[in-house]
């Protein structure tokens, strides 16, 4: 009960553009979970679209119709033309006709990235949605089961969201979150721990567009292991950049420090 | 004389570490115009890093043609820890134009409750290892022994393998070669608060920090200054001592100390002390460690582990 109402809460307060996950303890709290999403947004006016699995009774679930895009349907998630995660859904979802109203996405995601998928793949499908949720201003809930992915993982993939619904929650210990094109805001503590998935989110961002701005105003401190991750991240992309905004004074002095600054690195750490 | 004279010839490589005692300012000018005149025989450029009562003297003395640079001493913060990184790019900034170098050393390290000189010591005896495949230098190290102990001006004489005798270099009598011998620390006052830790204490240990720093009235830069130092060794325990750790926080009148210990062992004397090249991997921790706080201790050994006691300076101190 404590989990449904707070999942109920959390689901009621999502605003249009938010981009949060979800981590589901079992198939059966997928299930009701899911319904609440649905029923709720239809209550609300909102169209409701399911990205994974459809419900087996989702036909009978009050406030009419959601619709659901089923990327395991013909062969299996992205295995059409062997395109990567984010690109498949992102190609099915554009073309989705959703009807008025504010656009809630539920997506399971296990359903969504083939098991044993590089974490890149995973971290490129979350920075896809957040940047696609901004974009359209629909909310997106990123339901992750708990016994599918390593506690590890779970916890990377959460700092891409810009925050989390329902009892179990994550200690994050950083957030990356899309501003606008070619921006993403970094919030909270980069350390040793934190430091792969950044690398990770680094990268994947550059993907998108070789010219990066990362706005650190609400970045408190970013460690040596993290600043030798975002250097790596720029090297690793082809004519890439970074121009960082917003950093406090201790992020530029020790940028300045580390070697970064004069080495083959790309960065730019704004005053 | 000291000791056995030693050649006045240019060496082929590596730092020529010389110390200067004199008793007072009548000794003072002497030897630093033999020492400058020396240099200026070698085609070599002065590199002067001296306080500004000295600046002032020395700018008034030494010849104005371009060969004698005062370096700006405001880069270079309150450790003594940062003393060979600054070297290294003073002497990148300075000598581009293919002379060779003779610096003169009297930067002044003050406060810490009596735990400064001997960091100040040893920052001075691991020059000679830093440098020692660098291109050829000499560095000078005036030290006035007046008002000092015996066994203060040996234990600064340990540290430097030539001797200045006012016109030439001598060899050192009391030079150490290694291992560095270093005094213990005292103990930790029983008030201070320790917080075991391991992975999942980083956040609370970061919290703790930031706690004991708002308490004792740092501001918001010192303060995160701070938590990156302490985060950067308890990386270090995680990654590289055993897992865990025991950081340990206390104050004096002068500085908030974070003393953190583990089981693992520094073996590189050098570690955190000179400047990372970008190409690098790792090996920055320690470097911003010493660059964010006031003073570092460290004491390491493979049989007890590393305690490693970091000093920032309260407001106003």
């Amino acid at each position: 009960m404590v989990e449904a109402a707070r999942l109920a809460e959390g689901f009621g307060a999502l605003r249009p553009g938010e981009h949060v996950c979800w981590l589901v303890g079992s198939g059966e709290d997928y299930a009701s979970g899911a319904r609440t999403f649905a029923v709720q947004g239809r209550m609300r006016g909102d169209s409701v679209l399911i990205v994974g699995q459809r419900p087996v009774d989702c036909a009978s679930w009050p406030g009419g119709a959601v619709a659901v895009v089923d990327p395991a349907a013909g062969g299996g998630p992205g295995a059409p033309n062997g395109l990567a995660p984010w690109e498949l859904v992102h190609r099915r979802v554009e073309t989705l006709k959703v009807r008025g109203g504010a656009l809630r996405v539920l997506a399971q995601m296990e359903q969504l990235v083939p098991a044993g998928s590089r974490f890149e793949d995973l971290v490129a499908l979350e920075l896809g949605w957040g940047q696609w949720a901004a974009g359209r201003g629909a909310s997106v809930v990123c339901a992750y089961r708990q016994d599918a992915w390593s506690e590890t993982v779970l916890r990377d993939a959460a700092c891409m969201h810009s925050g989390q619904v329902g009892s179990r929650q994550l200690a994050v210990s950083f957030r990356m979150t899309f501003v606008e094109a070619g921006c993403w805001r970094v919030d909270g503590v980069v350390d040793f721990v934190a430091a792969p998935a950044f690398g990770a989110a680094a990268r994947t961002a550059l993907g998108r567009g070789a010219q990066l701005r990362l706005r650190f105003d609400g970045l408190d401190m970013i460690d040596a292991a993290g600043m030798q991750e975002l250097a790596h991240a720029v090297r690793s992309v082809h004519g890439g950049s970074v121009r960082v905004e917003g950093a406090n004074p201790t992020i530029r002095r020790l940028w300045r420090l580390s070697g970064f600054d004069t080495s083959a690195a790309a960065v730019e750490i704004a005053s | 004389m000291t000791g056995a004279a030693a050649s006045q010839a240019p060496q082929s490589s590596g730092l020529r570490h010389v110390f200067y005692p004199y008793q007072g300012q009548g000794q003072y000018l002497p030897g630093i115009l033999g020492y400058v005149e020396m240099a200026r025989d070698q085609q070599a450029n002065v590199l002067v890093c001296a306080p500004e009562t000295r600046v002032n003297l020395l700018r008034d003395t030494l010849p104005d043609d371009g060969t004698v640079v005062f370096l700006d001493l405001a880069q270079l913060g309150r450790n003594p820890g940062v003393l060979i990184g600054a070297w290294q790019d003073w002497i990148v900034h300075c000598a581009r134009d293919g002379r060779s170098v003779c610096g003169l050393n009297e930067a002044q390290w003050v406060g810490h409750n009596g735990a400064l000189p001997s960091e100040v010591r040893y920052g001075e005896w691991l020059l000679n290892l830093a440098f020692a495949r660098a291109p050829a230098w000499s560095l000078l190290c005036p030290y006035d022994t007046d008002g000092r102990s015996r066994q203060e001006v040996v234990a600064m004489a340990r540290c430097h393998p030539l001797q200045w005798d006012g016109g030439g270099y001598v060899t050192a009598p009391d030079y150490t070669e290694g291992p560095y011998e270093f005094e213990s620390l005292a103990e930790p006052p029983r008030e201070a608060e320790s917080l075991p830790y391991s992975i999942t204490e980083l956040p609370l240990l970061r919290h703790t920090v930031t706690r004991w720093a708002t308490r004792v009235g740092l501001s918001e830069d010192r303060t995160r200054d701070a938590v990156v130092a302490v985060s950067e060794v308890a990386s270090n325990s995680i990654r590289h001592g055993g897992g865990k750790g025991l950081l340990r926080l206390w104050t004096t009148e002068e500085s908030l100390i974070c003393e953190l210990s583990d089981a693992g062992f520094i073996s590189d004397p050098l570690a955190g002390r000179v400047r990372p090249s970008g190409e690098q991997l790792g090996g920055r921790g320690l470097w911003f460690v010493n660059q964010l706080c006031d003073l570092v201790q460290i004491r390491s050994t493979p049989k007890e582990g590393t305690r490693m006691r970091l000093y920032i300076d309260l407001p106003d101190t």
